[in-house]
């Protein structure tokens, strides 16, 4: 076989390795976002059924945390677990700094980005307040935060999507260039 | 005989309530849980113990002093760090009680606190600024109750009974183990206890921290008149017990729960029955002899002390 036939297979070859990869790079960034959004969207969910054992059953914060626990997905699970943990075992330490810790140990890698994590962990500052009336009014405005951002995402994530996944193929269109 | 429960991990309990700084002075103090009667933490005052009877100082070597020289001083800050911890991090939980005053956390033990008084409408909403706390420390004393059982109840029958004592005599002690022993007796008779300040079995989340006997319902932190009228359509009990009662609506639910035929066993503040005579709307229990049986307490250094036992007519039976 001539070599030159055999440097265009190798450069073909290498290009279609260089779009699979950036493709694949576009396709990772638009499932992170997808999986924000769920997340978000779990954490809404979250907190309403939170508001609902305080307005109905007036449970304790280490109570209501091991429920969360045992109702959410693997995003929240071992955090709300973790949370209620130490706060049963009453170490002495307080909740806001037992939250903060736990906040960033356990969302780590996960789909939240860095001001998500931050608006959590302004929610475990005000946990535990005098009357159920505050510590409502803290949750529907925890809530009403998840929800503008939830909003704004949904409303430009399938543009994002397309934005992000077509720069990720283009930047890969622009080095196969390059190469060629 | 009587005979104290034994209480090991009382002290780890009481501890635990403590704001982190206030902790390792209770973990040093060498002394018998049993006769630690009080604690109580007011903000920027020693830290001060009631122990077997007396008043004595925390001091920062973890001792018990008379003289509050060397006593630890309580800050503004542990105090609400100890509120937090008392409150399991949920003081909106405890809305209710932090209005009448009180909390009770796992062991029975009472939390009395003070601060500044929300109001609204007149009425108290909550307290702002707690700066004051009185643990009161739970104790049963199981078998104080020996001598009067002979005598309020007669093989399967029970009598209604009133207990009459000044605060702090033990008459909710008292009531406590007449509730245990007619539950555990072989008779098999039922017992709904209304316990509406959580005082008589101490329910933290739901369950009796208290012993009062494996044939007892409890209904905790319900007005007396209802929930005594909820606890006979509900549970079905042949005796119902319930502490101070005193308030014309008391009195309406004790009538239904003798003319639904069980027996009543309940508690009044007074010092003696011609007491209750002077006062209104108890003087009818006496009058009418509702009560077949009333236990006067009376001697403040000993709880459940029992002075004198009175039948419907007003014979000592104690006596006789």
């Amino acid at each position: 076989m001539p070599l030159d036939v055999i440097c265009f297979a190798l450069k073909i070859g290498g290009a279609l390795c260089v779009l699979t990869g950036c493709w694949g790079m576009g396709f990772f960034v638009c499932r992170g976002m997808s999986r924000r959004l769920g997340a978000l969207r779990e954490l809404q969910r979250l907190t309403l059924a939170m508001a609902g054992e305080i307005r109905c059953m007036s449970e304790t914060l280490p109570v209501i945390l091991e429920g969360m626990a045992q109702r959410s997905g693997p995003v929240y699970r071992d955090f709300f677990e973790s949370v209620s943990r130490s706060l049963k075992k009453g170490h002495g330490q307080s909740l806001a700094s037992v939250w903060n810790a736990q906040a960033d140990v356990c969302f780590i890698g996960g789909p939240l980005n860095p001001g998500d994590v931050r608006l959590v962990k302004r929610l475990g500052e005000m946990l535990g307040s005098h009357d159920v009336q505050m510590q409502l009014s803290v949750l529907d405005l925890f809530a009403s935060d998840l929800e503008k951002r939830i909003a704004g995402l949904g409303e430009t994530i399938d543009s994002q999507k397309k934005v992000y996944g077509g720069l990720w193929v283009i930047g890969g269109i622009f080095v196969v260039i390059l190469f060629i | 005989m009587e005979k104290s429960i034994p209480m090991d991990a009382k002290k780890t309990q009481i501890c635990r309530i403590f704001a982190a700084s206030l902790r390792p002075f209770f973990q040093r103090l060498q002394c018998d849980m049993e006769k630690m009667q009080e604690i109580r933490l007011r903000v920027n005052s020693p830290l001060m113990v009631v122990y077997d009877h007396k008043e004595t100082f925390v001091t920062w070597d973890g001792l018990l002093k008379k003289d509050a020289d060397k006593a630890v001083i309580v800050s503004s800050s542990q105090i609400r760090e100890t509120m937090e911890y008392i409150s399991d991090y949920s003081l909106y939980a405890y809305e209710d009680e932090i209005r009448q005053g009180f909390i009770t956390i796992q062991g029975g033990h009472r939390v009395g606190i003070a601060g500044k008084i929300v109001l609204e409408d007149g009425k108290i909403k909550n307290i702002k600024y707690i700066s004051f706390i009185n643990i009161r420390l739970s104790h049963q004393i199981q078998g104080c109750a020996d001598p009067v059982m002979p005598l309020i109840k007669d093989g399967g029958t029970v009598y209604h009974t009133l207990i009459i004592s000044p605060p702090r005599c033990g008459k909710t002690t008292l009531l406590r183990d007449i509730i245990r022993q007619i539950s555990q007796s072989p008779d098999g008779i039922n017992v709904g206890v209304v316990d509406e300040r959580s005082e008589i079995a101490a329910c933290y989340m739901g369950i009796p921290q208290n012993d009062v006997g494996i044939r007892t319902d409890v209904l905790d932190c319900c007005p007396k008149a209802d929930g005594m009228m909820m606890l006979i359509r509900s549970m079905s009990p042949q005796v119902v017990a319930v502490d101070e009662v005193g308030s014309r609506k008391d009195l309406e639910a004790i009538e239904y729960v003798i003319n639904c035929g069980c027996k009543l066993i309940a508690t009044v503040h007074g010092s003696s029955v011609d007491d209750l005579r002077s006062r209104p709307v108890l003087r009818r229990l006496v009058e009418e002899r509702l009560f077949e049986r009333y236990v006067v307490l009376g001697d403040l250094s000993r709880a459940g002390c029992i002075g004198a036992v009175f039948d419907a007519f007003g014979c000592n039976l104690l006596r006789s």
